[in-house]
């Protein structure tokens, strides 16, 4: 009986689990911070998001948003020195009005940076909100939606160490 | 041991285990969940849970027994399979293509169905495991087969060793003696006898387990724990034993004087009457070290033979606790038994003992002869609750006596006294 309500209460807890997707979450959550480079294929040469991102020699990041994330990004960007220092910073907003930030922030409404980059739509189908890493070679090695990247530039300083 | 007694056992063996189980996993949800990742937390899960039911099936399968701590089997895969994301987390250590030797820990996020499918395959894993077990519990004979020395010629004496021993105990006494055939069993639940974490240890449970090994006739010997066995065994088969030896009987009023004497004798068994979890997590410690702890063992308890000592870490916590709790602290009248037993009985006990005071065996004593039974107390001057080991010459001459003629020997004094044992 206590192994049959275990199995109960992990079956209620997967429904749950999966009922409390956000619209903003990869509707795939293997491809939704898989932890490791290259899950799927992804774009060799992407293209400028500024002149210096992507930069040959030199690892970059780039960061997708919404208007309504953007300022929290920018915000948790400037009190992070760490990934500064890791690799070439860009971010890319989905439109309304960019933030003032020292990191450089470019304006996406079409969406064609996103996909150049390899970042998957969400459960809504909006523009994704997570970020993309570029080796030092030019090449994007990991994408991912991370809705709450803002909170977590740790775990994105983390990928950018593993990536050449 | 009905099928009610058995259940509620089973109920209680299992509430610990789960507890653990359930606080570890909870750490472990919240560590996911406060990163935004419960998805990961459930494919770990499952795929860990189900490999290690796996395992466990196949290796009760094997055995032909069921596995002894399921749970940490199934949290230690789990643990397992989701160290990479401790790795990532705790020390930034981004995942890699090898880190799928940590069960597939990369690849099983990507299979159709994801979580939905890996929990399929655990309440798979989980049912098949489930039916075996059932399909091994009602094949399987019960009582299990005890591991038995015997020794000599002669007519049988039944020896049955004290809590936490092994018939190995028997082996000073064994050497010092002779004359008669020596059956000496490890009790279920220790030594090198099966430990069936569903059993109940208590006397009837142990008497089930000796019935096979009590020839017609037999003399039955037992030292502390085995004393309260061998006089509810020969209440139990009123008839076919002959005589007994109690051997440091612990013969106490009622359960709390039982409790606060077996409370003095030291840390361990102060936290086993308390159903202390520090209790059961050392004797799960000591297992766990076992190939370790048991050649220390002699050194921890220098005054018994090593391989007596060594036999003091050869139980389970099941089997430790409960003997202790069902057959020492709960035990019935060893007069009502020793009556019903309707057999000659020589207790024999050292004035020293202080495991198993000899007031309360005396109280016993008085007790039968008042109504005419046929029993005699010997007392060992100075010697303590390891009579069988120190004063083994004492216990051999009770035994030589009853051989000889069992109920001259308990008429011809009532109370004998030897001499101060050696120290």
């Amino acid at each position: 009986m206590i192994w049959l309500t275990a199995v109960a209460v992990l079956g209620v807890g997967v429904v749950v689990s999966r009922a409390s997707y956000g619209p903003l979450d990869d509707p795939n959550q293997a491809y939704q911070r898989p932890g490791f480079l290259d899950a799927s294929p992804l774009p060799a040469h992407p293209p400028q998001v500024t002149p210096t991102v992507p930069s040959p020699g030199t690892r970059a990041v780039v960061f997708f948003v919404r208007p309504a994330e953007a300022q929290g990004l920018v915000d948790a960007l400037r009190a992070d020195t760490g990934l500064g220092r890791l690799a070439r910073v860009a971010v890319v907003d989905s439109g309304g009005q960019l933030p003032a930030s020292a990191v450089p922030v470019v304006l996406d409404r079409s969406g064609g940076l996103a996909r150049a980059y390899g970042m998957r739509s969400p459960i809504d189908g909006g523009y994704p909100v997570g970020y993309a890493v570029v080796d030092s070679n030019g090449r994007v090695r990991y994408a991912t939606i991370d809705p709450g990247v803002a909170q977590r530039l740790t775990e994105v300083a983390t990928i950018v160490r593993a990536t050449p | 041991m009905s099928v009610e007694h058995r259940a509620s056992q089973l109920h209680r063996a299992r509430v610990w285990p789960w507890l653990v189980a359930v606080t570890i996993e909870a750490g472990l949800f919240t560590l996911y969940q406060l990163e935004g990742a419960r998805y990961h937390w459930f494919v770990h899960f499952f795929v860990g849970a189900s490999v290690a039911l796996a395992v466990m099936t196949a290796w009760s399968w094997r055995t032909r027994r069921p596995v002894a701590h399921p749970l940490a089997w199934v949290v230690a895969a789990h643990i397992y399979a989701m160290f990479p994301d401790l790795l990532f987390d705790g020390v930034g250590i981004a995942h890699h293509r090898w880190m799928n030797v940590f069960l597939g820990h990369l690849w099983v996020h990507f299979i159709p169905g994801q979580d939905l499918t890996w929990y399929g395959v655990f309440v798979v894993a989980l049912s098949a495991y489930l039916l075996w077990l059932d399909h091994l519990r009602s094949v399987q004979t019960y009582p299990p087969t005890l591991k038995v020395e015997q020794w000599g010629q002669g007519p049988p004496v039944v020896f049955l060793h004290g809590l936490g021993a092994s018939s190995r105990y028997w082996g000073t006494l064994a050497r010092t003696s002779g004359g008669y055939r020596g059956i000496a069993p490890d009790l279920l639940g220790f030594g090198r006898s099966p430990k069936p974490p569903w059993a109940s240890y208590d006397a009837t449970c142990h008497i089930e387990s000796l019935d096979p090994l009590v020839p017609q006739g037999a003399v039955v010997v037992g030292h502390s724990t085995g004393a309260i066995l061998a006089a509810a065994l020969a209440e139990s088969f009123p008839g076919r034993v002959r005589a007994l030896v109690l051997i440091g009987l612990p013969g106490f009023a009622d359960a709390d004087e039982a409790r606060q004497a077996v409370s003095r004798l030291g840390l361990l068994a102060r936290l086993t009457v308390k159903a202390s979890p520090l209790g059961w997590a050392a004797c799960h410690l000591a297992h766990v070290l076992g190939p370790l702890v048991v050649p220390l063992a002699p050194l921890v308890v220098p005054e018994l033979p090593s391989e007596v000592a060594s036999d003091y870490l050869r139980h389970t916590w099941l089997s430790y606790s409960r003997t202790l709790k069902e057959v020492v602290i709960a035990q019935r009248a060893v007069d009502e038994m020793v009556l019903a037993a309707r057999c000659p009985v020589v207790f024999v006990h050292g004035s020293a003992d202080r495991a198993a005071p000899l007031a309360g065996v005396r109280a016993i004593v008085a007790k039968l002869q008042e109504i005419g039974a046929p029993v005699r107390l010997v007392v060992s001057e100075g010697g303590d609750h390891q009579l069988a080991l120190r004063r083994p010459d004492v216990v051999a001459a009770a035994l030589s006596d009853l051989l000889a003629s069992p109920g001259a020997s308990v008429e011809k004094a009532s109370e004998a006294s030897s001499g101060r044992a050696p120290r």
